[in-house]
């Protein structure tokens, strides 16, 4: 219910056939090249560490070499050569929203990003955790 | 002895509010709100001739409210054992002190436990054992990986003129996105404090039930709760309590059993 980071959900860039002319897909009958499942990861407070196994759906337009990577550390997490659609299970565990990036191998370039968001259910951190039997 | 002791809470509560103006004062008011279903089975000492196990399911409402240095945890279900009311005096890292107002004894009547509207024989002619409101000092410090607690409660508001001082343990586990705490403590209650609840004054007397008059006691407890986000706003809680009182609160004529116990599952919504 108390969104740390609610944005930059799913972001699809779509390349197209060529990485050197990337095209932003959000009309219908675009196809998701990268997609996350769940997109959200919900913990019982802010700052705790949110942990959830994330399935990554890739579906790329043309056969070739493509990496996933963290957004802002750029860190690669997976790459795959020479194919067009596979499947990637990440254990993602992080206090905050996080996104990955496809990209091209060869090109670098970005083909397109998505967020794993984190939120929080609780607003107010409990002073004491006990209850009283009586 | 009330005056004084408000007194002195009032005392300490100003001079240190005006001592301690720091970074830890917050203006945001921040609240929250819960309402969810639970399954309990709660079984308190056994009031001779009334019902003490109760297993239903029931609604619970939590509220929290925070506001500068206030906070206010409130519970509905009886198992929760009421509400906190505390004013945070001292904040360092690792220790603080708060004024605390709670309850720490569950009241009841010739009626049993929950005003059942039912004639109970065995206990005909007792009078009425209200909640304690107490008030006093908690102190707490983080311990290794414990947080420790030590209130010292007069009940100040209530009738029996007696005090408690209550120790406690906290150990929490993250498994994962699970939240899982384990508690243990201690209460001891002062003669005046447990005598008014399980006590037998003169003119409550009967033939099957003598004058008792009961001393200092102790009771321990242990405690373990489990919690887990299942969606955005919802949240899955499980728990079980043991509570074991001293050996002269057996003696009491009132009472069958010094043992309590609360096992309860169910979720809640979070607003």
């Amino acid at each position: 219910m108390y969104f740390k980071l609610v944005s930059v959900n799913a972001l699809t860039l779509i390349a197209g056939m060529s990485v050197h002319q990337p095209v932003l897909a959000n009309g219908e009958g675009a196809t998701e090249i990268l997609h996350a499942a769940p997109s959200k990861c919900v913990a019982l407070n802010e700052g705790r560490t949110c942990y959830a196994d994330v399935k990554f759906s890739i579906n790329t337009p043309v056969v070739g070499d493509y990496c996933i990577r963290e957004s802002t550390s750029k860190k690669i997490l997976q790459c795959w050569a020479q194919s067009q659609s596979f499947e990637f299970v990440l254990g993602f565990g992080s206090a905050e929203s996080m996104s990955y990036e496809l990209i091209s191998k060869s090109q670098r370039d970005v083909l397109a990003v998505t967020t794993i968001e984190v939120n929080w259910v609780h607003k107010i951190r409990t002073k004491k955790r006990r209850w009283r039997l009586f | 002895m009330k005056k004084i002791i408000i007194f002195i809470i009032l005392l300490c509560a100003s001079f240190y509010s005006q001592a301690e103006l720091d970074e830890y004062d917050d203006d945001e008011f921040l609240w929250q709100l819960s309402l969810g279903g639970f399954w309990v089975d709660l079984a308190l000492p056994e009031l001779k001739g009334a019902e003490s196990n109760f297993d239903s399911l029931t609604m619970l409402v939590d509220a929290k409210i925070q506001y500068k240095r206030f906070y206010l945890n409130s519970h509905s279900g009886d198992f929760f054992g009421g509400s906190d009311i505390g004013y945070q005096l001292i904040i360092e890292d690792d220790w603080g002190v708060d004024v605390i107002y709670g309850n720490y004894q569950i009241p009841f009547s010739n009626e049993g436990y929950f005003d059942s509207e039912t004639y109970i024989p065995e206990l005909e002619g007792i009078k009425e054992r209200k909640r304690d409101q107490s008030i006093g000092f908690s102190y707490y410090r983080t311990i290794g990986e414990y947080q420790a607690v030590a209130e010292l409660v007069y009940d100040t508001l209530g009738d029996s003129n007696g005090w408690v001082l209550h120790f406690e343990a906290t150990r929490n586990f993250e498994l994962r996105n699970w939240d899982v705490w384990l508690n243990f403590g201690a209460n001891y209650y002062s003669a005046n404090f447990i005598d008014y609840f399980y006590g037998v004054d003169a003119d409550e007397a009967r033939s099957s039930r003598p004058i008792y008059e009961m001393g200092h006691a102790v009771s321990v407890f242990t405690q373990v709760q489990a919690n887990y986000p299942i969606a955005e706003d919802w949240v899955f809680s499980a728990g079980a309590s043991v509570l074991v009182g001293a050996s002269n609160t057996r003696k009491s004529p009132l009472i069958n059993s010094r043992h309590a116990r609360a096992v309860f599952a169910g979720v809640k919504y979070v607003f």
